[in-house]
């Protein structure tokens, strides 16, 4: 189907340790159509996490598969994931960490044009200033190094890198969870204007249901490495089916009282 | 200053030795009390200064730190003056803490009947005995299972949960008359978050007057009656608890609430507050949120900033809040 863009057909990811086998996720199927943004929720050790990096083939599953694009990721020769990697890029809870300490702004954002080689030095440059202005770093900052942003600003460095690419999917594992609120809500905006600018498509995972609510289109829902629960944003969280779905929901404390 | 205060904090001052540079004030004159059986709310983003507030107050600050003015009166006497060693015999006895991450706070290397016991014994408030008695009551009523044979146990065997409730009970086993809870349940899941505030709520019920320290307005909603809101290391507003979340009035707090995602506000506007908190050692001139203020008046904005009184109960750090109230 064209408009699948990556589609997890019943994985299971279990890994070993020497407690004994953890099964980390457990016969979960899962699609991100074009343009579209799925929310991936749940608690601590639910497998939302696992379950990106198998979406992003960063990890094979112990059973299943995994296609992007209409190509198995698990059959596909080392050449040819290699040309479909650029097409996925992910942002991560931790902007400090995920950014080289030792490179620029602008170098951050123009590395992943290097190591794909393209364009010459000079358009890697003013590309990567173009993406640097489109998520909000004053470009008069670009040569100044991570640790010198705030971490707002580090996790909208992180997401321009993120873009460099452009990529049609972009899978983000908590990627407000580690900022202030005043933060959160301009990086919350900049998701939004960029989903509407460029089309593209999300995999969001959060386990801030109101972060979840107001950027996804649809929602699934994990606990325990188990997929419990799929549907459009609005009917989770209107009537939420699931008994975990219900309890999750309920045990959400609200700020204001209208 | 109200009789029924268990802690009176006037005019804390905290700053930070640098290298070759001006010190850093991190605390700038932070006013605050707390009932009895009450819970005070300190909410504010990192760097505020919520943080190093109560560590100034329970003289654990780093050695770079220096408290330059203010008093914090706690039963009669001035915590910040007292000295380390009257203060040991309150730490841990009458003021407890409890902290965001249970894995960082506990040791790893001893048991949780150690721990548990260390403060009773430490402070010989009772025999060995009577120490693991109310230990193993302690972890009980924190609600773990089989609190006998677990008391035994290190605390990287326990799940993150009954983790955050092992360092409860180690807070609670001394009966203290002040908890200070810094983002006690930040770390923890959704789902066990309401059942960490009920077991503190116990406390509060026991008369136990609570600090919490909290980015979460949720969280500050359930639990606290009242707030103080904290900006660049000062307090900007003080407030009934709802009152502040229904009818926030510093330009601070409106955009801390404006900017704050919610279940069932997906059709609402976000309103993030422009910029980002201010670098402490270029904290701006006057009021340190005027350069990101959308009501900032110059020159006064930028010259002064003092505490007003703008209701009953109600305390704003803006002029043009007196001025509409």
């Amino acid at each position: 189907m064209p408009d699948e863009l990556v589609r997890a057909s019943s994985v299971t990811k279990i890994f070993r340790t020497r407690a004994g086998e953890v099964r980390a996720v457990d016969d979960v199927s899962l699609t991100v159509h074009r343009g579209e943004t799925l929310g991936l929720v749940g608690e601590s050790g639910s497998g939302k996490s696992t379950m990106a990096r198998l979406m992003m083939g960063l990890q094979t599953p112990t059973s299943g598969s995994v296609s992007f694009d209409g190509r198995d990721l698990g059959t596909l020769p080392a050449r040819e994931l290699r040309e479909l990697r650029p097409r996925m890029q992910m942002v991560f809870q931790n902007p400090y960490g995920s950014l080289l300490p030792h490179f620029s702004a602008i170098g951050n954002v123009m590395e992943p044009l290097r190591l794909h080689d393209r364009g010459s030095k000079e358009s890697r440059r003013a590309k990567a200033l173009e993406l640097l202005d489109l998520v909000g770093i004053n470009t008069g900052h670009a040569e100044l190094y991570p640790r010198q942003f705030s971490g707002g600003q580090q996790q909208r460095i992180a997401i321009a890198r993120a873009l460099a690419l452009e990529p049609d999917l972009l899978v983000c594992d908590e990627p407000t969870s580690s900022l202030d609120v005043s933060i959160q809500a301009q990086i919350l905006d900049l998701f939004t204007d960029l989903r509407n600018r460029l089309g593209l498509s999300f995999l969001f995972i959060s386990h801030n249901l109101a972060v979840v609510e107001r950027l996804a289109d649809r929602v699934a829902v994990m606990n325990k490495g188990q997929l419990v629960e799929e549907s459009t944003t609005e009917n989770l969280f209107r009537a939420p089916q699931d008994p975990y779905t219900q309890q999750l929901l309920s045990a959400v404390l609200p700020i204001r009282q209208d | 200053m109200s009789d029924e205060a268990l802690l009176s904090v006037r005019g804390l001052r905290t700053t930070f030795r640098r290298d070759g540079a001006e010190p850093l004030t991190a605390v700038d004159g932070v006013s605050f009390d707390v009932r009895r059986g009450q819970a005070l709310a300190i909410v504010g983003e990192s760097g505020s200064g919520k943080s190093v507030t109560m560590r100034s107050v329970m003289g654990i600050l780093p050695r770079t730190a220096r408290i330059t003015g203010g008093q914090a009166l706690f039963g009669g006497r001035d915590l910040l003056a007292i000295g380390d060693k009257e203060l040991r015999k309150v730490r841990g006895r009458d003021i407890a803490m409890v902290f965001q991450s249970a894995m960082e706070a506990m040791n790893p290397t001893l048991t949780l009947e150690r721990q548990l016991t260390e403060h009773l014994l430490w402070h010989g408030l009772c025999t060995k005995a009577e120490a693991r008695q109310r230990a193993v009551r302690a972890l009980g009523d924190v609600g773990i299972p089989d609190p006998e044979k677990r008391i035994r146990t290190y605390p990287f065997q326990l799940s993150g949960g009954m983790r955050q409730r092992a360092m409860i009970a180690m807070a609670m086993v001394t009966e203290p008359a002040l908890l200070i809870a810094d983002e006690p349940t930040t770390a923890v899941d959704v789902t066990v978050q309401r059942q960490i505030l009920d077991l503190l709520a116990e406390l509060k019920n026991r008369g136990t007057g609570v600090i919490m320290i909290t980015h979460d307005l949720g969280v500050a909603r359930y639990f606290c009656d009242d707030a103080v809101v904290m900006y660049a290391g000062r307090v900007v507003e003080r407030a009934p608890m709802g009152r502040l979340l229904d009818d926030p009035r510093h330009p601070y707090s409106v955009g801390l609430l404006g900017s704050g995602v919610e279940v069932g506000g997906r059709d609402l506007p976000l309103r993030p507050i422009p910029g980002s908190p201010p670098d402490l050692s270029r904290r701006p001139e006057g009021c340190p949120f005027h350069p990101r203020c959308a009501r900032a008046e110059l020159p006064r904005c930028a010259t002064e900033q003092e505490i007003l009184t703008i209701g009953p109960g109600r305390d704003a750090a803006c002029w043009k809040v007196a001025v509409d109230a």
